[in-house]
C-alpha cells in the first residue's frame, strides 16, 4: 500500500456520496452488524454472571488489552518464541521488512515448488503488500477464494468493507460478474451464485500448488496459526495444496492458547455477532509422517511494513486491533463513503489511523480529518482502542509537519488571536453582525461550505454578554 | 532482500531502546489446568441439551441416540435422507466405524481413511467422531491424525459426527483451556460450529459454501 | 452556592436566550450566578484541527476567566467535554477548575438534585443526544429526566439516535459533503418522529440540524433544553 490512487481523496469521497445504492447497502450492512453485535454481547454478559462463558465484554476487553500490551512490550521475545515453535514443528519462518520483501519471498517459494496456481483465503496483510498484483506480474495464477474477495477480484476492485468486501454490489451485479467467468448468464439468486462459486473454486482447490492464508493470531508457545472463517475456504487452502504460506503482521502473535480464548471470544462477536465463526482452525506445523492429508511445507512470513514505527509511540495501542470491523459498522462517516474512499486496505476509523501511521502522514493527511470525532468507534471497539484520540493526535502531528493548507493555519492563528481577548472577541461579534447585515446572505469560505447545504443563523441583535447586566439585574 | 531473524528482532528491540530479549518473561497469575464446569452445567444432560439448542440455531442438526450402535444407525439414516446411494468416507476410529454396518446395510459403500482427495470430493458424506463438543456454541472439535483425515469433514457436502457426551465441555473458554493442557498440539484441529455459510452477497445468508452444507451430530451417553 | 456561567461562543453570539434561560433557572433554585467577562472561547475548534498552541492560548484565557469559580456551568456538552477531557493535558494548571466544570443538565440533576422544574409545555419533542455529551461525558439520563418531568411534553426517540449529526466542529466545513450527508440523514430521522420540536443540549448540534431543517423548509422548531425548560416554567406561572 505504498502510494494512493491517482484520484484525490475528495474526489473519491464525492463519487461515493453520489452513489445512493452504495450508501443504502452500507447503511443496511452497518445496522445489521450493529444489532447482531450488541445482541450477542448482551447475551454474553448475562451468561458471564452464571459462569457460562469466559467473562463479560468489559472483563475480556481488559484482559485482551493486557495481553496485547504485554506482547508489544516483549515483542522481540515473542516473535522469537513463535518462530522457534513453528520450526520445531517442521515449519519455516521468513521475515519481511516491507511489501517488496513479501513479494520476493513468495516468488522464491513458488519458483522452488514450480508452482503455477495459488489459492488464497482472506489476508489483509497480503492486500497491504499488493501480493496478487506482484505474483500475477510474475506469471502466476492467484485466485481469491473468499466469496466476496473472489467476486471483486474478477472485476479488479478493492474491498469496500473489511468483513463483506463486495457489499457495494447488488445481486444483479454479482450475477453479471460471475457470469463473465461462467461464460453464461447466471441468475441473480444468492444461493445459486454461491453454488456456482463453490463448484468453480472446488476444482482450483483440488489442483492448486500453493495455498496462501493470513492468520488471525499466531500462538507463540506452540507455533500455532489460528484462523477464523465461515466459508470453509480457509480450511481448504490450508489442507489441500502441498505448500501453505501464511502472511501476517507480527502484532498478531499472542503468547498462549488461553490468551487465544480471550481474543477469539471477542472477535467473531464484534465482527458479525457470532459466538464463534463456523471454523476456528488451529494449524501447528506440518502433519506428522503418517498423516495422509495436509501440506508438506509450511512457510510463515512475519511482516513489518511500518509496524515497528508504531511500537514505542503514543499510537502503540493501535496494534491492539483484531481486525473485527466493529468500528466501521458504527462510523457515520464510513457509512456514507464506504471503504474505497479511504484509498487503502484498511478503512473506517481504524483505516483513518493505521494508513497514515503505516504509510506516511504526508501522503494520507486527509484521513485523520475524515471524522466528526463522535467516539462511536471507541465505544464499539472490543479492545478499547482510543481511536478518537489517535485521530486527534494525528491531526496534531499534521500541523507540526505543516501539512494543512496555509490558509487554514492563518485562519487558526487569527482566530486564536482574536478570541484570546474579550475585547477583540466582542469586536468580532459586532463586526460579524454588521457583515451579516450587509452581505445579503453571502458567506466567504469556510462558512460558504456550511451554507451550501444549511442555513447559517444570524448573530443576535444583542449577544448574551451584551445582555448580561439586563438579565442579571432583572431578578 | 528479506531480513534475517536477528535483523528483524533488532529493529523491534531498537524501538524499545534495549538489546534483543531472548525469551518472554514469566507471567504471574497465569495458571494452567483442566477447566471445571460450572455447577449449573455440570451434568451431561444439561450440556447435551444446551449443545443441541445452539447447533440448531446455526442450521445444524443434532440428535441423541441411546447407544453407540444406535448412534451408528442414526448416522447412516441421516446420510440416507440425503442420498440413497454413493460412497461415505469414515475416520478410522471405532466410534465413527460404528456406522459402517448400518451404512452397508443401506447400500452405501464405506471407505475408511486414508482415501485420496478426489474420492473424498465425490463422496456423499464424511463420517467422523470429535475430540470434544462445546455446549455453549454447539461446536465440535476435530483433530487430524493418521486415522482422522482433515478432508473427511471438509470435502463431502454432508458431515456427520458421532460424539459421546462424556466429551462435551461447557464453554469455548473451557475448550481452549483444555487444549492448553495438551503436551503437543495436533497439526490441525478445527472447532466446527455449524455448516459453512456466507452473507457476502447482499448480506443474504447462504448455507453451504466451500465447506459442508449440512452438519449432523449424533450424541450418545457413554 | 455560586456558579460562574460559561456561555460558550455559539450561545453567546447566536442563541443568547439559552444563556438567559440557564441564568433564570439556576436563580430560581437559589443559586447565585456570575458571568466572568474575561471568558471567550474554550479553544475546541483549534484543538480539533490539531492546532495545539492556538488552543492552549484560548485555554489560558479560559482559565484566567474562571480560575476563582466555585462551579463553572455551561449549556454546552461539547465545550464542557473540551474542558474536562482535554484541558488537563493541554494546560495542566487548568485541571482543578476543569474538574469543577459541569454541563447544565448534569449540574441540575447531579449537583442540585433537581429533576422536576415544575414546567409545562405541550408539544411532541424529539431529543437529540450530542456525541460529546453522551460518549465523552457520559451524560445521557440527565436531560431526559428533566424533560420527562415537563407536563404535557411528549418526548420521542429519534431513530438511529446514536448516529452523529455531522457537526464535528471544523469537520462541518473541512469535509462539508460528508457532513451534509450526515445531517441530511439526521433530519430525515428527526422528521420521521412527527415531532414539533427538536430539542438538544448542545447549541452546535441543534444549529447544525436546525440549519439543515431550515434549508429543507421543515416546520420543526429548534430549542435548546434550557430554553424549553425555562419556557415551560414560565407557562406554569
Amino acid at each position: 500500500m505504498g502510494s494512493q490512487s491517482p484520484v484525490s481523496f475528495q474526489e473519491r469521497v464525492r463519487r461515493a456520496l453520489s452513489d445512493q445504492r452504495l450508501r443504502a447497502a452500507l447503511a443496511k450492512a452497518s445496522e445489521n452488524f450493529k444489532v447482531k453485535r450488541t445482541t450477542v454481547f448482551a447475551e454474553m454478559d448475562d451468561l458471564a454472571a452464571q459462569g457460562l462463558t469466559l467473562g463479560t465484554r468489559d472483563q475480556l476487553k481488559a484482559e485482551g488489552r493486557r495481553i496485547r500490551q504485554h506482547v508489544i512490550d516483549h515483542l522481540d521475545a515473542y516473535v522469537k518464541q513463535a518462530a522457534d515453535s513453528i520450526r520445531s514443528r517442521g515449519g519455516q519462518v521468513h521475515y519481511a521488512a516491507d511489501a517488496h520483501d513479501v513479494g520476493q519471498i513468495v516468488k522464491q517459494i513458488c519458483a522452488a515448488k514450480e508452482a503455477r496456481t495459488l489459492v488464497k483465503s482472506k489476508s489483509m496483510a497480503s492486500e497491504e503488500v499488493h501480493l496478487n498484483a506482484v505474483l500475477q506480474a510474475a506469471g502466476l495464477n492467484v485466485v481469491e477464494t473468499d466469496l466476496g474477495e473472489y467476486i471483486i477480484q474478477i472485476d479488479g476492485e478493492t474491498p469496500s468493507h473489511l468483513i463483506v468486501p463486495a457489499i457495494h454490489k447488488n445481486k444483479q451485479q454479482v450475477a453479471e460478474t460471475l457470469s463473465k467467468v461462467a461464460g453464461e448468464a447466471l441468475p441473480a439468486d444468492s444461493q445459486k451464485l454461491t453454488a456456482f462459486a463453490r463448484g468453480r473454486l472446488r476444482e482450483l482447490f483440488l489442483q492448486a500448488d500453493i495455498g496462501i492464508s493470513g492468520a488471525n493470531f499466531v500462538i507463540a508457545e506452540t507455533g500455532t496459526v489460528l484462523l477464523i472463517s465461515n466459508e470453509g475456504n480457509a480450511r481448504l487452502v490450508t489442507s489441500l495444496p502441498k505448500t501453505h504460506i501464511v502472511i501476517c503482521g507480527f502484532e498478531k502473535i499472542i503468547p498462549t492458547i488461553e490468551d487465544a480464548a480471550v481474543l477469539v471470544s471477542l472477535l467473531p462477536r464484534s465482527a458479525t455477532g457470532q459466538k464463534l465463526s463456523v471454523y476456528t482452525s488451529l494449524v501447528t506445523g506440518i502433519p506428522g509422517p503418517g498423516e495422509a492429508d495436509g501440506p508438506e511445507e509450511l512457510h510463515v512470513i512475519f511482516l513489518d511494513n511500518g509496524r515497528t514505527n508504531i511500537v514505542g509511540t503514543e499510537f502503540e495501542e493501535t496494534l491492539y486491533c483484531i481486525r473485527c470491523a466493529a468500528c466501521l459498522n458504527v462510523c457515520p462517516v464510513y457509512r456514507n463513503i464506504g471503504g474505497h474512499a479511504y484509498g487503502g486496505v484498511y478503512s473506517g476509523p481504524i483505516g483513518a489511523v493505521l494508513t497514515p501511521l503505516l504509510n506516511g502522514l504526508e501522503e494520507w493527511k486527509e484521513l485523520p480529518y475524515a471524522s466528526s470525532l463522535c467516539m462511536a468507534c471507541y465505544e464499539a471497539c472490543p479492545m478499547g482502542i482510543h481511536l478518537h484520540e489517535h485521530l486527534l493526535n494525528l491531526r496534531k502531528r499534521a500541523v507540526e509537519q505543516r501539512l494543512p493548507p496555509w490558509y487554514e493555519k492563518v485562519a487558526m492563528k487569527a482566530l486564536a488571536w482574536l478570541w484570546s481577548s474579550p475585547r477583540r472577541y466582542k469586536a468580532v461579534t459586532s463586526l460579524g453582525r454588521l457583515a451579516q447585515r450587509l452581505s445579503g446572505g453571502w458567506y466567504p469560505p469556510p462558512l460558504s461550505h456550511w451554507t451550501r447545504s444549511r442555513e447559517f443563523p444570524k448573530i443576535a441583535e444583542k449577544s448574551f454578554r451584551e445582555r448580561w447586566s439586563e438579565i442579571n439585574g432583572a431578578e | 532482500m528479506a531480513l534475517s531473524e536477528q535483523e528483524f528482532l533488532a529493529r523491534i528491540a531498537a524501538r524499545r531502546g534495549r538489546p534483543v530479549l531472548q525469551a518472554p518473561p514469566p507471567r504471574p497469575g497465569h495458571t494452567r489446568s483442566r477447566p471445571v464446569p460450572p455447577p449449573n452445567m455440570a451434568s451431561r444432560e444439561a450440556m447435551t441439551e444446551w449443545f443441541m439448542r445452539e447447533l440448531a440455531k446455526l442450521s445444524g442438526t443434532a440428535e441423541l441416540a441411546t447407544s453407540l450402535d444406535a448412534a451408528g444407525a442414526a448416522a447412516a439414516a441421516r446420510i440416507a435422507r440425503e442420498r440413497s446411494t454413493g460412497e461415505v468416507i469414515l475416520w478410522d476410529d471405532p466410534i465413527a466405524l460404528a456406522a459402517r454396518p448400518h451404512l452397508e446395510r443401506m447400500g452405501f459403500v464405506s471407505r475408511v481413511w486414508p482415501v485420496d482427495r478426489r474420492t473424498c470430493a465425490q463422496a456423499v458424506a464424511g463420517l467422523t467422531t470429535a475430540l470434544f463438543g462445546v455446549a455453549e456454541t454447539g461446536s465440535i472439535a476435530l483433530a487430524a491424525s493418521e486415522k482422522a483425515g482433515r478432508l473427511v469433514s471438509l470435502l463431502p457436502p454432508l458431515h456427520v459426527a458421532i460424539v459421546p457426551t462424556s466429551r462435551l465441555l461447557a464453554t469455548a473458554g473451557d475448550y481452549f483451556k483444555t487444549l492448553g493442557t495438551f503436551g503437543k498440539m495436533p497439526a490441525a484441529i478445527n472447532l466446527v460450529t455449524g455448516p459453512s455459510r456466507t452473507a457476502d452477497i447482499e448480506l443474504e445468508l447462504s448455507i453451504g459454501v466451500h465447506g459442508p452444507a449440512n452438519l449432523h451430530v449424533v450424541l450418545y451417553h457413554d | 452556592m455560586r456558579v460562574s456561567l460559561f456561555i460558550a461562543c455559539l450561545s453567546d453570539m447566536f442563541f443568547p436566550n439559552v444563556g438567559e434561560a440557564v441564568v433564570r433557572l439556576l436563580k430560581r433554585h437559589g443559586v447565585e450566578v456570575d458571568f466572568p467577562q474575561d471568558q471567550t472561547c474554550c479553544g475546541q475548534p483549534a484543538f480539533n484541527g490539531g492546532f495545539h498552541s492556538e488552543a492552549r492560548r484560548m485555554a489560558q484565557q479560559w482559565l484566567h476567566a474562571f480560575r476563582h469559580s466555585e462551579y463553572v456551568v455551561a449549556p454546552s456538552g461539547s465545550c464542557v467535554a473540551m474542558v474536562r477531557s482535554h484541558y488537563p493535558e493541554l494546560l495542566p494548571e487548568a485541571a482543578e477548575v476543569a474538574a469543577r466544570t459541569y454541563e447544565f443538565t448534569e449540574f441540575l440533576v447531579d449537583v442540585l438534585k433537581v429533576e422536576d422544574l415544575g414546567a409545562q409545555f405541550h408539544a411532541r419533542a424529539a431529543y437529540h443526544h450530542s456525541c460529546h455529551m453522551r460518549r465523552d461525558l457520559g451524560i445521557y439520563r440527565q436531560p431526559l429526566t428533566l424533560l420527562q418531568h415537563v407536563r404535557g411534553l411528549e418526548l420521542v426517540e429519534v431513530p438511529r439516535q446514536e448516529l452523529c449529526c455531522g457537526f464535528g466542529g471544523t469537520f462541518a466545513v473541512k469535509m462539508p459533503e460528508i457532513s451534509a450527508a450526515m445531517v441530511t440523514d439526521k433530519v430525515e430521522a428527526v422528521a420521521a418522529t412527527g415531532a414539533d420540536i427538536l430539542v438538544g443540549s448542545d447549541s452546535s448540534c441543534i444549529m447544525n440540524i436546525g440549519g439543515r431543517m431550515a434549508r429543507e423548509g421543515r416546520p420543526i422548531r429548534v430549542m435548546h433544553t434550557a430554553e424549553l425548560l425555562w419556557e415551560g416554567v414560565k407557562n406554569r406561572g
